[in-house]
């Protein structure tokens, strides 16, 4: 509501305030230290579930479109929009972007059976959904043998009554919790937890990121490296934090004017649009491509360098996390309390007391402070980049070690990258409020 | 269920109502700006505001506040009050980062009256 009738300026407004400092920092760090509590309390499922108590949806999700694809388009556009369009210095564009999530929810969850938005099309949820294989908590079975015996499966199916009458509902994702492997495509709503009649569902502490060389079958999602979809949207996961981080800092300034004086690219979209391209599609398929070769010929396989490359991708998942995480949280914490002084605006201007003596001075951490903090999480994801792809290398045998190095000298490239970045100078420009 | 879709519509109204910006016209007078360098860069600048009343002359003696702050959420802004010389209000403000800043200027003038002004101030340039 602010978004739309406030305050044009951002930093004057709690939408942008809100989404763009607050909400994906904290995503973040409780998907770091818990699991995916923000997809548990979602409101676009729970305003879903509210309107389907008027309408109920007629139809099952096509076989066809039973992937990911949608939402990586879905991805790609957001993080497009983000930057042509300065979402984070627009409230009114920043409120009609959640409103337009809401709209598709429902959309989508009062035609079709289940959880499909979630499971198929909404873009946050897909980047928590790889966010969370670095979570340490895991909702799974704590006595598999319980499950053999079990012929109802409530935990896929749901809990009914004697008359055959729903009580609770099963997971919505398709995810049978004896199979179930890791936290992709689970949104910790607990259904299973509430339909298991032996109370056999728990969560579980585990190793965070140990599902990354899972190779094994995963209910309601098969093989992570026979899934394309899967490994394309872990790719622009990747690739898209560097580039989410490089649209703020000044380099980026001084490349759109030499794509401008060198190519004659005018339009900040057609330069975004070739930055896109390079980045999401052209340098993964060198460094990924590059990286699977390299690990075919170490390791004499006679497995496609594309087979390849599906399997390792996963392995650069958590340094991608920490991208994500350096940035995001830099903006949380030297900015934390700027919403006081918008809060502090309002109040006043309803005639309400301010609460504190204003202006409200500080906003957070200072910056030198949080640039070490920037700097652990990107090594953290660097180590743990390294773990996965070792771990994965394993099945390679005595190969391992070759198998092993491409993947590892691409997650320090990245590494290198990604210190340069943060090192820049940040350079924030943005829509110029009427 | 139909008194909690007319307690929902309730809020979203009263939210509505809270929400909506108001926007104070100024015409009671006018706010000149000079910000030196006049291409600023991360660093101090120094900002000079003339005063002006609704009939075109120079106002001495207004009080003049200023926010310095970016265009996006999430950064420092800095609350400055502008002292007059020779007829000119002087202050500096520290460009944090590069990028786009705005300043909200707001002057006070003897009589009462208050005069606003948004300055857009793009691209700050990077050190």
């Amino acid at each position: 509501m602010h978004g739309l009738l406030g305050p044009s300026l951002a930093p004057r407004n709690l939408a942008t305030q809100l989404v763009w400092v607050h909400y994906r920092g904290a995503l973040l760090l409780v998907m770091l230290f818990a699991g995916n509590f923000l997809c548990m309390a979602c409101p676009m499922v729970g305003m879903r579930d509210f309107a389907r108590s008027w309408i109920t949806p007629r139809w099952r999700w096509p076989r066809s479109l039973r992937n990911k694809w949608i939402a990586l388009a879905l991805v790609v556009s957001v993080l497009f929009g983000y930057e042509l369009f300065d979402w984070w210095g627009d409230p009114r564009a920043t409120a009609v972007l959640v409103l337009a999530l809401f709209s598709l929810a429902l959309l989508v969850d009062l035609s079709f059976e289940g959880a499909s938005f979630c499971k198929h099309v909404c873009p946050v949820g897909q980047w928590s959904f790889f966010a969370s294989t670095l979570s340490p908590l895991e909702l799974r079975v704590a006595d598999p043998g319980r499950c053999t015996s079990c012929l109802s499966k409530d935990c896929l199916r749901g809990r009914r009554d004697d008359q055959g009458g729903l009580v609770q509902r099963g997971c919505e994702l398709g995810l049978f919790q004896p199979r179930k492997r890791g936290n992709m495509d689970c949104t910790f709503c607990l259904d299973c937890v509430a339909a298991c009649p032996q109370d056999n569902v728990t969560l579980t502490v585990r190793v965070p990121g140990a599902e990354l060389w899972d190779g094994g079958f995963r209910s309601g999602i098969g093989r992570l490296a026979r899934r394309p979809d899967l490994g394309a949207l872990a790719t622009v996961f990747v690739f898209g934090a560097l580039l989410n981080a490089f649209g703020m800092v000044s380099p980026v300034f001084v490349l759109q004017a030499w794509l401008s004086a060198n190519l004659g690219l005018q339009s900040e979209g057609s330069m975004l649009g070739l930055l896109f391209a390079f980045v999401l599609v052209i340098e993964p398929a060198l460094l990924l491509g590059g990286a699977a070769l390299a690990t075919r010929r170490a390791t004499r396989a006679r497995e496609s360098a594309l087979s390849i490359a599906l399997r390792y991708i996963h392995s650069l998942v958590p340094f991608g996390f920490g991208v994500w995480l350096a940035h995001f949280s830099f903006h949380l914490l030297t900015g934390f309390w700027s919403f006081v002084p918008i809060l502090q605006r309002e109040l006043a201007r309803l005639g309400g007391p301010a609460l504190t003596a204003p202006p409200w001075a500080p906003m957070g951490l200072p910056p030198a402070m949080v640039y070490p903090l920037e700097l652990g999480f990107l090594s953290l994801g660097l180590i743990g980049s390294w773990i996965v792809a070792w771990q994965l290398a394993d099945r390679d045998g005595p190969w391992r070690i070759g198998a092993f190095l491409p993947w590892g000298i691409v997650a320090s490239v990245l590494f290198a990258t990604g210190v340069w970045i943060l090192s820049q100078p940040m350079e924030m420009r943005g829509m110029i409020p009427s | 269920m139909r008194a909690r879709c007319v307690v929902a519509a309730g809020l979203i109204s009263a939210l509505a109502i809270a929400c909506r910006e108001q926007t104070n016209a100024s015409v009671a007078g006018s706010i000149d700006y000079r910000i030196v360098p006049s291409a600023p860069v991360v660093g101090p600048s120094r900002v000079e505001f003339t005063i002006h009343d609704a009939l075109g002359a120079p106002v001495r003696g207004a009080a003049v506040r200023l926010e310095a702050t970016m265009t996006h959420a999430g950064m420092a802004p800095q609350w400055l009050e502008a002292k007059e010389k020779d007829g000119r209000y002087l202050t500096s403000v520290e460009f944090t980062m590069a990028g786009d800043w705005v300043l909200l200027v707001e002057a006070r003038l003897p009589d009462g009256t208050q005069v606003e002004r948004i300055i857009d101030v793009p691209a700050v340039g990077a050190p």
